[in-house]
């Protein structure tokens, strides 16, 4: 090869072997932009899962309070109404009507302190998720079932995680009232099911009822409900899928799946 | 002599590069690069002996023979801390020094090199050379990948660690060309001295701007 040829050779593969450089340090800026974006997103969701989460606290809590103000002035308030009024009524000439009166009196304060410890157990309901969703559910069950108005059943099927999510409890704990007040506002049910279903890492929540249930392709999309869009929204936060079935008079049941724990 | 003699592109930018070493990373928390301006220093003084030598008609070859031995320790040390970040390195390093030392016992034997016999031999030591371009040019790659895996987000426009990579990628694997076609150089011509000017520019550069961001970074991490 001629003394230029080579010459020329060398420049070229030099003019490579410097570029190759150049190239892998563009792309390694190129990456390193990229990941500085996926860093920022990631801690922008954590945000926003941060504060959806105190958002949920907030509105269980407020939930928790709305059912205590109610429960104090529709029941609580009553019987103690009624208590005064027949202490009042009290004639203590007549000694069998007082007795009677008094015995009433007593009746109706031990249903008031009744009620009292039920609020107080209300009272530590948002509480109760801390300690795990399955016990949380119970009471929140049990405060329903008071009214008499409905038949609530509730399985649990498969072995829970030792190990609980508190904030996915917490999520699906919130996703659990907003179904219950749909039932109570919308479905005129009288049964209710619930199921919780935990397998493979994959928990299924699935709420049920026998009320007249809705058509949803025909329901404007202002009237399917904050409360349906609240629900896909709050499982998707925590990663979990939601499916709603209801047909015209055959009930509404909505399962969730989730990741868990 | 006049110190105009002494005075050429390379020995300005490694002179310069030691300076700013100097000032930059002589209050440095970290040894491996507080003790690295040692290694720029004998540098220096590498160049303006070997410039020296040549000018009084003497083979120049041979300190630089000698300095590969502190390139070759210094540029191992710092590769360590780097990869330390990472993985444990040690083994890793020290195979890698191993090797050079084999390739250099071999050229100090064929080239019949030895300190105090022959020394003013003139033939580089191309083996521990070669093996030391291939080597530094593996690490170098090896840092950026385990720096794109590394979820941590490093801005590295002031990471001083990445622009002395980027200095030794340049240099080391830039001059492979050199090393590959040496056997064909004709004395008369110029080229392989300016892509070696033009490399070692790019490397001292880089390290200069890598002293200035550790400087920078510990002044931003006091306050």
């Amino acid at each position: 090869m001629a003394s230029s040829e080579i010459l020329k050779l060398i420049l070229i593969t030099s003019i490579i072997f410097i570029l190759a450089p150049i190239s892998i340090i563009a792309y390694i800026f190129v990456y390193n932009r990229r990941k500085k974006r996926h860093i920022e997103e990631k801690a922008q969701m954590q945000l926003t899962f941060e504060a959806e989460i105190a958002k949920t606290q907030l509105e269980v809590q407020e939930q928790t309070m709305q059912t205590i103000g109610a429960d104090l002035h529709d029941n609580i308030g009553q019987l103690l109404s009624l208590t005064s009024l027949t202490l009042n009524s009290i004639e203590l000439d007549n000694q069998i009507k007082a007795k009677q009166k008094i015995d009433a009196a007593i009746d109706l304060t031990v249903r008031s302190i009744k009620e009292m410890r039920l609020l107080g157990k209300l009272l530590q309901g948002d509480q109760l998720v801390v300690s795990g969703l399955s016990e949380a559910i119970r009471h929140e069950i049990s405060w329903m079932e008071r009214s008499g108005k409905y038949e609530i059943g509730y399985i649990i099927e498969g072995e829970m995680p030792a190990v609980n999510s508190p904030d996915k409890d917490l999520i699906l704990f919130r996703i659990l009232q907003e179904i219950l007040n749909n039932v109570i506002k919308h479905a005129s049910a009288s049964k209710i099911n619930i199921k919780l279903e935990y397998l493979n890492e994959q928990l299924k929540f699935e709420i049920g009822d026998n009320g007249i249930g809705f058509d949803a392709s025909d329901m404007p999309l202002e009237q399917r409900g904050m409360g349906l869009q609240n629900i896909r929204k709050r499982a998707g936060i925590i990663g979990g899928e939601v499916e709603i079935r209801s047909n015209p008079g055959k009930g509404t049941s909505v399962t969730i799946f989730i990741p868990y724990p | 002599m006049k110190i105009q003699d002494f005075i050429t592109p390379n020995t300005i930018i490694e002179i310069v590069c030691f300076l700013i070493g100097l000032i930059c990373l002589l209050n440095d928390k970290n040894k491996v690069w507080k003790i690295f301006p040692i290694y720029l220093f004998i540098n220096c003084i590498t160049e303006l002996f070997a410039i020296y030598l040549r000018k009084h008609h003497h083979n120049n070859q041979w300190p630089y023979n000698i300095s590969i031995i502190f390139e070759a320790t210094f540029i191992s040390t710092m590769f360590l801390k780097l990869f330390n970040k990472y993985f444990k390195s040690k083994l890793f390093i020290i195979g890698g020094l191993a090797l050079l030392l084999i390739a250099y016992g071999y050229d100090i034997k064929t080239h019949d090199f030895l300190l105090f016999k022959n020394i003013t031999n003139d033939t580089l030591n191309e083996i521990t050379n070669d093996l030391m371009s291939a080597l530094f040019s593996i690490y170098s790659l090896s840092y950026f990948y385990l720096l794109l895996k590394d979820e941590r987000y490093i801005n590295l426009k002031y990471s001083s660690d990445f622009w002395w990579v980027v200095g030794i990628l340049f240099f080391y694997f830039g001059s492979t060309t050199l090393n590959l076609f040496r056997s064909e150089f004709k004395s008369e011509s110029e080229l392989p001295n300016y892509i070696t000017l033009i490399l070692i520019w790019i490397i001292y550069s880089c390290w200069s701007y890598s002293f200035i961001c550790k400087k920078w970074l510990v002044a931003k991490s006091l306050s």
